[in-house]
């Protein structure tokens, strides 16, 4: 169990959903470490978004999810010691804005991002756990290119049986249309869905889907993908804030909306893995082993 | 060095804070605490302690300013204090009123007080707000019913309890309230490695296991937690157990307290984890009568001991959990005749190894799963209130009555165990100058109780527990 004198504290490198993350450096090892400091309020105690973001990265111990390397608890602080990483994908993509217009990323870096966060994504469903808040703020990357999933403080097991889902979770802009409309059912899909939002962001460097509420985010959802019905996703009329109303849109060709902000072209394969994440029947969608699969990353399986 | 005594709803927890969690921890960390954090632990509560005297004569002009506002409610302000435990259980009751009641609670300045606290230390977005909850028990118009999902029944469904519904986890439950109580008490029990009828044989009487029992159904209806926490925060408490070797000593002889709590201590954990809604400690600590200081000290403890893994097993044994509360649920409705059960023999149960589903629970009562069970207890302090559930250790009264009528010299030296209505509150209110039919909880004594208060605590408070 480490003490919290072992490390000094460095520069302030944001705050978190629930807490400060300071830069650290571990003064026995020389490595530098993210210093994720929660302040413990009595009335609360432990909060929950602590207690399952230790407990359930304490299970996860892969190349693309940040390390947790340990927790200093005391009277009033909680300290999360991770692995140090240098950027984040948000930080990283608007660094590369030129002027006012965003830039997407290269091809080969979206695919190679991409890649990290199917494996990362892939890792946790297969350790039951849900992430519930993939977005571009929480995948970190470092100099190397590598990316790792963080903030695991919405993140939650599933398997066993729930009773209590929120659809309050996930980010507006990433949250699938399941969840806005209601479903508390869900489960790995939630996650994908989110990953082919970011698919697209990298692509283009905007974000797909840029709502400021929940009618709004499910509107322009279908303004691209199409308003579902029970006959393209059966079952959808009976969530809980289905709407007979919604404004009957057709589907739109995904390769021409995000082209105009791409310098490269995008093929066939891209286009079809983007359609597979976004399926908006949540149980259409691919899931992260399958998405491994998908000929859009042919060059990285066949040398596995 | 120190001993334990079981906290309920009503409790004043002044006096008992200090030494109840030195108890618990030293329970707890036996065989791996250093002796100076003991002494580290009792001078920060003391100091606490101090803080909160501090803060006492603050809150009281609080209290009674809200109080005077809430007047006009039946049941006024205390609806969130000693009245947790009951509104808990006496919502049946109380719905009349539970209108005024919301009206009362939200224009109440100390709840916002709550809130602000706690606000600033939640996330920023909407979406990752956890609501402050209202006391446990509250009616709770910020809960969104209409959109809560029925859930699938997995068990036999058991009869609606709708009546109950205000602001637990869920509105539905999966299973029947008093069949979980007991099985829940059966597995804690367990998890100590000893079993009711163990308890009962040693302590001569089946009063703690009651009131165990009630103590669990009480909080168990207040926060409506899923089965699967339940079952988890049951794993967990096995696995805490085995992990502290706490089931040595005196916790074989029916410390009832140190089973309670730790059992509390589980949920709290359990619903942190596995619940999208969660309550603060500070709302545990209403629902449960254990003060919210012992609650964190608990439940930091627990994480330590536990290395924070508690889905390191992915919860592989949720699947024993649910078809062992089958099983239970099975045998408590078609429950083998009682009379083929001779009393003496019942009660060597715990010498043969624990079976599973057989163990009857109530060996006394013989009445597994009625409600009506609480009748008969003529010697509950909130005997009055037909279905008001109270403290799980109303009966230790007359002892630990007796260790601070004859030992607090204050001016606050009531018996709080009257404190039950009607007259109790006619006695505390010429006290704090509070209009009628309020009652206390344990906030506003806080600090009447300071253990340096009292002389002779140690010998008169441990009169019930074991000493560790």
């Amino acid at each position: 169990m480490a003490s919290f004198s072992q490390f000094k504290q460095l520069e302030k490198l944001g705050n978190g959903t629930y807490a400060t993350v300071y830069k650290g450096l571990n003064k026995t090892t020389g490595v530098y470490v993210a210093l994720k400091e929660v302040k413990l309020d009595s009335e609360e105690g432990t909060p929950s978004t602590a207690i399952r973001e230790i407990s359930l990265m304490k299970e996860l111990k892969h190349d693309n999810v940040v390390r947790l390397y340990d927790v200093i608890h005391t009277e009033n602080k909680l300290t999360l010691v991770f692995e140090y990483m240098d950027n984040d994908l948000k930080k990283y993509m608007d660094s590369r804005t030129v002027g006012n217009n965003p830039q997407g990323l290269e091809l080969n870096l979206v695919k190679y991002f991409q890649w990290q966060l199917m494996e990362g994504a892939a890792f946790c469903h297969e350790n039951k756990i849900l992430h519930r808040d993939l977005k571009p703020q929480n995948l970190l990357i470092n100099n190397k290119g590598q990316l790792k999933l963080g903030d695991f403080g919405l993140a939650r097991a599933f398997g066993i049986p729930v009773n209590t889902f929120s659809s309050e979770v996930v980010t507006l802009w990433y949250r699938a249309p399941d969840v806005l409309m209601g479903s508390r059912t869900y489960s790995t899909s939630i996650d994908m869905w989110s990953c082919g939002c970011i698919l697209a962001e990298m692509v283009t460097g905007k974000p797909l889907f840029p709502g400021t509420n929940d009618e709004e985010q499910l509107k322009l959802i279908f303004d691209i993908m199409g308003t579902p019905n029970e006959s393209t996703w059966p079952g959808v009329s009976s969530l809980p804030k289905f709407n007979l109303n919604f404004p009957q849109k057709l589907p739109r060709d995904l390769r021409s909306i995000l082209q105009v902000c791409s310098k490269e072209p995008l093929d066939d394969n891209l286009i079809d893995l983007l359609h597979g994440l976004l399926q908006l029947n949540p149980d259409m969608r691919l899931s992260a082993k399958q998405a491994l699969h998908h000929p859009w990353f042919a060059e990285y399986y066949q040398h596995v | 060095m120190a001993s334990t005594f079981m906290y309920y709803p009503g409790h004043a927890p002044g006096g008992p804070v200090v030494d109840t969690c030195a108890a618990a921890n030293a329970a707890a960390l036996q065989h791996h605490q250093q002796q100076h954090q003991q002494s580290h632990l009792r001078q920060m509560e003391a100091h606490q302690q101090q803080q909160q005297q501090q803060q006492h004569s603050q809150q009281q002009q609080q209290y009674a300013a809200s109080a005077a506002a809430a007047a006009a409610a039946p049941y006024g302000y205390y609806q969130n204090g000693l009245a947790a435990a009951q509104g808990m259980a006496a919502v049946q009751q109380q719905q009349q009123h539970q209108q005024q009641q919301a009206a009362a609670f939200y224009n109440q300045q100390q709840h916002q007080h709550q809130q602000q606290a706690v606000a600033h230390h939640r996330r920023t977005s909407s979406f990752r707000q956890q609501p402050t909850l209202p006391p446990l028990g509250m009616f709770y118009p910020g809960a969104p019913p209409a959109t809560i999902l029925p859930l699938p029944l997995q068990q036999e469904a058991p009869a609606p309890r709708e009546e109950y519904v205000n602001g637990g986890v869920n509105q539905f439950l999966d299973y029947d309230l008093d069949l979980m109580s007991e099985f829940v008490i059966k597995k804690s029990y367990n998890a100590f490695g000893t079993d009711a009828g163990a308890v009962i044989r040693e302590t001569g009487s089946n009063q703690t296991v009651d009131l165990f029992t009630k103590g669990v159904f009480s909080v168990l209806s207040a926060t409506r937690l899923p089965a699967v926490t339940i079952f988890m925060a049951l794993d967990l408490l096995s696995k805490y157990v085995t992990k502290t070797h706490a089931a040595s000593g005196s916790i074989r002889s029916g410390c009832v307290n140190v089973v309670y709590q730790n059992t509390m201590v589980a949920f709290v954990l359990a619903n942190k984890f596995n619940d999208d809604k969660t309550f603060t400690n500070k709302s545990w600590s209403q629902a449960t009568g254990m003060d919210v200081l012992c609650i964190n000290n608990f439940e930091r403890e627990w994480l330590d001991v536990l290395e924070w893994r508690l889905f390191d097993d992915k919860f592989v044994h949720y699947d024993e959990y649910a078809h062992a509360f089958e099983i239970f649920c099975q045998e408590k409705r078609c429950p083998s005749p009682p009379n083929m059960l001779p009393a003496p023999h019942s009660t060597d149960n715990y010498l043969s190894p624990p079976s599973d589903c057989q163990t009857p629970v109530h060996l006394n009562a013989n009445v597994y799963s009625s409600p009506g069970f609480l009748e008969k207890d003529t010697n509950d302090f909130y005997y009055g209130q037909p279905g008001v559930l109270s403290s799980p250790v109303s009966q230790f009264t007359p002892n630990s009555a007796a260790a601070y009528s004859t030992t607090s010299g204050g001016p606050m030296n009531y018996n709080f165990y009257n404190f039950g209505p009607p007259q109790p509150a006619a006695a505390v209110q010429p006290m704090m100058g509070l209009p009628p039919a309020h009652m206390w909880n344990m906030d506003e004594r806080f600090g009447n109780f300071a253990s340096s208060n009292f002389p002779g605590f140690d010998n008169n408070y441990y009169c019930y527990s074991a000493v560790y």
